[in-house]
């Protein structure tokens, strides 16, 4: 290899470089298609804008959070009645006996609205009249990683776009420094960190522009987001300067539309550098919000990540994921769901107050919920196992009725009752809020339309404003 | 067809029996299923493939252990008073807490690279760890625990210093403690596993000897034996890797009894060199003991947990010293009289009598450590994994997929229906029939949907463009009758000398045609008439794969080791990137030399998590079965190429072979174009990259920027006589180039 090499001028390569004639520009739709969406105009006006999903991994039981069921608690310790669980699908506690196992914990009224919830929620309780909780949710995914599935993306089957892949491909981003769909993990207390596979936030069909990024509360933010050590941003920015302008001569002589979108992605990422570092640090936010929310700069909690997700919102992300880990609680239900109350409850009342605060409410819907619930039942004695047919969702904001308790679950906090609420109408709704409908929104796949609710999904009318 | 495993196929004519008769092929296979004690077993069936050479030292080490072995129990065996003695010695030294383990308070704790030590004697100190799978959050005082925070090195060694007062000493003890906030296994502060690889101590500066190591033995691969700590080989050592939720003890028996006056202070060195980063203990105690010997400590907290239900114990209390130096069902059986033992009880003491005597010890640590050479060198013979066959589970058609619906049809073998029948007159069609049938002159299918595949990694587009499918659902091929030549050729080659299913042939074939050799560049009338290319009047242009994306930055800049085969590798990987994984907890460790620097297709595959370099370019996660790749384009790209220490590392060594192979600076340009593009720079692009070299070479030899930190990237050594702010400006145009649009397109 060498003065040969340099010599051989007349390589296919420069051949083709120099010697064909030269092109018109070519379109730039595949880079507009990045911040425009599909949806446009909108199916509605939309009453949300963008949503940031409070998502408590794991299945929190409703029993100490959100649905009170006085008579579990009088029936504890005595046969669960076979009329509720014959032939139904149970996890952990197959072939053992079922006992009713009452709320470890009591509940109270909060706000003018009167909702109840269980007491180790007060800050929650504090904005309950701006809060609806949906009593009646329900699931078909008895394990976590299928229910997760099932919650993000509308279906069992791998493979399909979760729901912030979705919105962002239908809406398009409003920010070109962030991406538009992001994903926070908060580090906690816990003893049954489920793993959540980054499938959970992948574009599935869809191009994977529109997949969740997600940021790392140890390490870089982003991956990669640090210029080299010994270089500095001024020298970042002439590096990706030069790239950029070779990329354009490259361009301007094969008129390739995949150079354009390279170019645009390089001014993305400088822009990224410089913006997300000092995005995700929160230590500069006054002191009075840190103590709002419970935050410590650098500390990953759950609390600096509903701050960080507030941030985001106010860039314009469109679909903010946050996932708070263990509330698998198979074991010590009454320990451990008091460790997650102290680790959700500050944060989650004070994200809402913030927006509301920012006037932000109106227009981003917040959703607190898991991927589904625990039994009545109690497994060990002391823990109660994975439960599909009855949970609780918390919305708020982003066109949702303020206290509002809707639908619920039996006597016994069983199975839900009145206006039951599968994944797929959560879908729908969300989606109506943001002025989609969702049978509107698909994508050509294997010979059928598929679209994030399936073959399902009624938007609940009953909870919008 | 896998629509078909809830029903028929509405648009492909695979029925739900087709599903199920495909199944039914592999029901003669063995599944293991999850195994929850993950490890040795959890891979099911394992073949060894020694080489001759190493079946016979494998012999050898065998015959040797057998015969230690026999000798050491036949001398048990042939002194039952000897045994009586040792037994009564045993209980009577027990029940005295004779054989405790002495938790020590260290005076000091220092560490070699930087780790910070601190030292909890008095002090208050929070823990969170596992009992019975459920966390137990607690704050009590330390009683000597050492905890390692702070800097976090590969390799670190601790230097604890305590004084143990007057006595005299049989065996230090090592008690590793979990804590949730240990990202390795909750025991270690990186990697998934700790490994202490030597261990040393000396009284007031005499060095003391280590005879015999014993450990929990829990969680303990073969190739980390408790022996290895103490075997003078820095690498080697024990460690503890998989099972979680436990605490880990190890024991080391001293040569001579160690004896200690009033002042004298003893030093423990911890030591942990081993090629896995960070695998370095983050919580620990230090314990001596004066028995004759005391047992390690149970690492299973669980046990624990029951024991204190058992005694009313709190927890708390039981943190430390259980058993007191003598495992639980040893005791119950030395409690026993000779005559009321079962057979299980008397081995246990026999064996227990081996391992403690004074007069055995010499045979016992033969044979301990013939134990160790022989499981650390069947751990380093590589195996294969293989399912095993067995009388096949009954197939049934499972009427909308339900698994708990036991009342479908029985199927036997068969392929789909519509495709014809296996020849298998008067027998069940096996896996075998099918393999055959697979690559029969009568299945055309086949051959074109390799062909099919394999044209997509030469023009970017597979002449049917759903390369998993082709069927109705996939797209009529553009060019039916050359997919059909093609397969036919592959199958039936009709040129002289070939053989059937050659790969080589077919690449062959299709990279001397005239279509493969046409030019990328379209002209205008072929932009407008064909945008996506599909007539072939041109070739394509396209973004490489992930993995040759890594390879080609590796190869030009001279750090590919592009050897063939062997185990997977770990490249670099962001800190922290498993975080969201767990059972166990674990952290990345990367490779050493030369993996580092394989080819991409060796990197480790972690399902789930992605190698992030290859995941960025849309490498799929290997969660499904995943034929085809669309090429994104994203800002994350961007930051890879960029910033990725391996793309970092490859600018700096490509820079070092510009500067090596030429003198000035344009013709270094010249080469660089010539070796990455294959083509030499316009005027234009010279101006930019020299006004780029120029702006930083003047940057780093001001000292706005730091040269040496810009070319510390990597693991890949430094030649010494460079110019450093030269070459640091040279990597700064050799990462432009890593990063050209050109650099990872195919045109």
């Amino acid at each position: 290899m060498h003065s040969s090499d340099e010599k051989n001028l007349l390589c296919r390569r420069a051949f083709l470089r120099y010697g064909t004639s030269a092109l018109g520009m070519l379109g730039l739709n595949s880079l507009l298609a990045q911040t425009r969406g599909v949806v446009s105009p909108l199916h509605h006006p939309a009453k949300a804008k963008r949503v940031i999903f409070l998502y408590q991994a794991g299945g929190p039981s409703h029993i100490e959070t959100f649905d009170h069921k006085p008579k579990l608690a009088e029936m504890h310790g005595k046969p669960m009645p076979e009329s509720f669980t014959k032939g139904q699908q149970i996890a952990q506690l197959q072939n053992s006996q079922l006992l009713c196992f009452g709320p470890q914990y009591d509940f109270q009224k909060f706000g003018k609205s009167g909702q109840e919830m269980c007491n180790l929620f007060p800050h929650i309780g504090s904005v309950a009249d701006d809060i609806c909780i949906v009593r009646s949710m329900w699931t078909e995914q008895i394990n976590h990683d299928p229910a997760h599935t099932l919650m993000n993306t509308g279906s069992i089957i791998t493979g399909r776009p979760s729901m912030g892949s979705w919105i962002l491909y239908g809406l398009g981003a409003e920010t070109e420094n962030l991406p538009g769909f992001v994903v926070l993990m908060s580090a906690g207390k816990g003893g049954q960190m489920q793993p959540i596979a980054a499938r959970q936030w992948s574009a599935g069909l869809l191009p994977s522009r529109f997949q969740g990024v997600k940021f790392n509360s140890i390490g870089d933010p982003v991956l990669h987001i640090k210029t080299p050590p010994g270089l500095t941003p001024a020298m970042q920015k002439d590096e990706i300067a030069a790239i950029n302008a070779l990329n354009r001569l490259e361009d301007r002589a094969v008129h390739d539309p995949e150079i354009q979108t390279r170019i645009a992605q390089y001014e993305m990422a400088f822009r990224m550098q410089s913006s997300v570092p000092d995005l995700v640090d929160v230590s500069k936010e006054p002191q009075s919000v840190l103590e709002m929310y419970g935050a410590k700069p650098g500390d990953g909690s759950f609390a600096s990540n509903c701050l960080l997700a507030r941030k985001l919102a106010e860039r314009g992300v469109r679909f903010i994921q946050l996932y708070h880990r263990d509330w698998d609680h198979h074991s010590g239900v009454k320990a451990n769901i008091a460790i997650k109350a102290c680790e959700t409850d500050q944060a989650t009342a004070a994200l809402i107050r913030d927006l509301k605060q920012r006037g932000m409410l109106d227009d981003t819907l917040v959703v607190w919920g898991g991927e589904f619930g625990r039994t009545p039942m109690s497994q060990g004695g002391d823990g109660r196992d994975h439960h599909i047919k009855g949970f609780s969702f918390l919305l708020a904001g982003g066109g949702i009725k303020g206290g509002l308790s809707y639908g619920s679950t039996d006597e016994l906090g069983y199975a839900a009752e009145e206006n039951p609420v599968a994944v797929p109408d959560f879908h729908a709704t969300m989606l109506h809020l943001l002025g989609i409908d969702h049978e509107r929104l698909t994508v050509k796949f294997s010979g059928m339309d598929a679209r994030l609710t399936g073959v399902g999904g009624h938007v609940v009318k009953g909870i919008i404003a | 067809m896998g629509c078909a495993e809830c029903h028929n196929h509405r648009f492909d004519p695979f029925t739900a029996k087709d599903f199920y008769s495909m199944k039914a092929f592999f029901a003669d296979i063995r599944e293991t299923g999850l195994i929850q004690d993950r490890g040795a077993k959890a891979w099911g069936s394992k073949l060894l493939l020694p080489t001759d050479e190493q079946s016979q030292r494998l012999q050898g080490l065998d015959d040797q252990r057998e015969a230690a072995r026999a000798a050491l129990m036949k001398k048990a065996e042939a002194a039952p008073e000897q045994r009586w003695a040792w037994e009564n010695r045993t209980l009577a030294a027990y029940k005295a807490g004779g054989l405790a383990w002495r938790y020590q308070k260290p005076d000091a704790a220092s560490s070699s690279n930087g780790a910070k030590l601190t030292i909890y004697n008095d002090e208050p100190v929070d823990s969170n760890y596992y009992l019975n799978g459920s966390l137990a959050s607690e704050r009590k005082t330390g009683d000597g625990l050492v905890v390692a925070s702070g800097p976090d090195p590969d390799n670190e060694t601790y230097a604890i210093q305590f004084k143990p007062g007057e006595g005299d000493w049989t065996a230090l003890g090592v008690d590793i403690l979990q804590d949730e906030s240990l990202p390795g296994n909750r025991l270690s502060r990186g990697a998934d596993r700790f490994v202490l690889t030597e261990v040393d101590a000396a009284v007031s500066g005499r060095p003391a000897t280590f005879v015999l190591a014993t450990s929990t033995g829990f969680g303990q691969p073969p190739e980390h034996p408790a022996m290895a700590a103490i075997d003078g080989d820095a690498k080697t050592g024990w460690g503890v890797a998989f099972g979680e939720h436990r605490n880990a003890f190890l024991a080391l028996r001293f040569k001579q009894k160690l004896h200690t006056s009033a002042q004298d202070i003893v030093t423990v060195r911890l030591h942990h060199d081993s090629d896995f980063r960070r695998a370095t203990i983050g919580r620990f105690r230090l314990a001596l003991s004066s028995g004759e010997h005391s047992w390690p400590e149970t690492g299973d907290s669980g046990r624990k947990n029951k024991i204190a239900q058992q005694t009313k114990a709190t927890t708390a209390t039981l943190n430390i010293a259980t058993d007191r130096g003598l495992a639980p069902e040893v005791l119950m059986a030395l409690e026993r009289d000779e005559e009321d033992r079962t057979d299980a009880q008397k081995k246990l003491v026999l064996e227990q009598y081996a391992w403690a005597a004074p007069e055995l010890e010499p045979l016992a640590v033969r044979v301990a450590q013939l134990d160790t050479s022989r499981d650390m060198f069947e751990a380093s013979i590589p195996r294969v994994i293989y399912t095993e066959r067995m009388k096949p589970r009954t197939t049934r058609i499972l009427s909308r997929g339900n698994f708990l619906d036991d009342s479908g049809e029985i199927v036997q073998p068969s392929i789909p229906a519509f495709l014809g029948k296996l020849d298998t007159p008067g027998r069940a069609a096996t896996r075998l029939d099918l393999a055959n049938w697979l690559v029969s002159r009568s299945n055309p299918l086949t051959a074109r949907a390799q062909v099919n595949r394999v044209w997509r990694q030469f023009f970017g587009t597979g002449l049917s463009k759903v390369l998993e499918d082709l069927g109705s659902q996939g797209e009529w091929p553009s060019h039916p009758e050359l997919l059909d030549w093609l397969a036919a050729e592959f199958m039936e080659p009709q040129s002289p000398g070939e053989h059937a299913w050659n790969t080589r042939h077919l690449i062959r074939t299709i990279v001397t045609s005239h279509a493969y050799r046409q030019a990328s560049l379209p002209t205008r009338e072929m932009e407008e008439r064909d945008p996506d290319n599909r007539l072939l009047a041109r070739q394509s242009r396209f973004r490489v794969d992930a993995e040759v994306i890594h390879d080609v930055a590796l190869a030009v800049s001279g750090l590919l080791v592009d050897h063939f085969g062997g185990p997977s590798v770990k490249p670099y990987e962001p800190e922290g990137y498993l975080a969201a994984m767990n059972f166990p907890k674990r952290e990345y460790s990367a490779s050493h030399g030369e993996s580092l620097y394989r080819r991409a297709l060796y990197t480790q595959w972690q399902r789930t998590f992605l190698h992030p370099t290859l995941a960025a370019f849309d490498a799929p996660t290997r969660e499904e079965c995943a034929v085809n790749r669309v090429n994104s384009n994203t800002p994350l790209q961007a930051l890879v190429l960029l910033n990725d220490p391996i793309f970092v590392e490859a600018s700096r060594a490509l820079a070092q072979r510009m500067v090596e192979s030429r003198k000035d600076f344009d013709e270094r340009l010249g080469w660089v174009f010539s070796t990455t593009l294959n083509r030499q720079p316009s005027k234009e692009e010279r101006a930019i990259l020299s006004a780029l070299y120029k702006k930083n070479l003047a940057r780093f030899r001001s000292g706005e920027a730091d040269a040496a930190k810009l070319l510390s990237a990597g693991d890949s050594p430094l030649p010494s006589s460079v110019d450093k702010t030269e070459l640091a400006a040279t990597a700064t145009v050799a990462r432009a180039i890593l990063n050209l649009h050109e650099t990872i397109t195919r045109d």
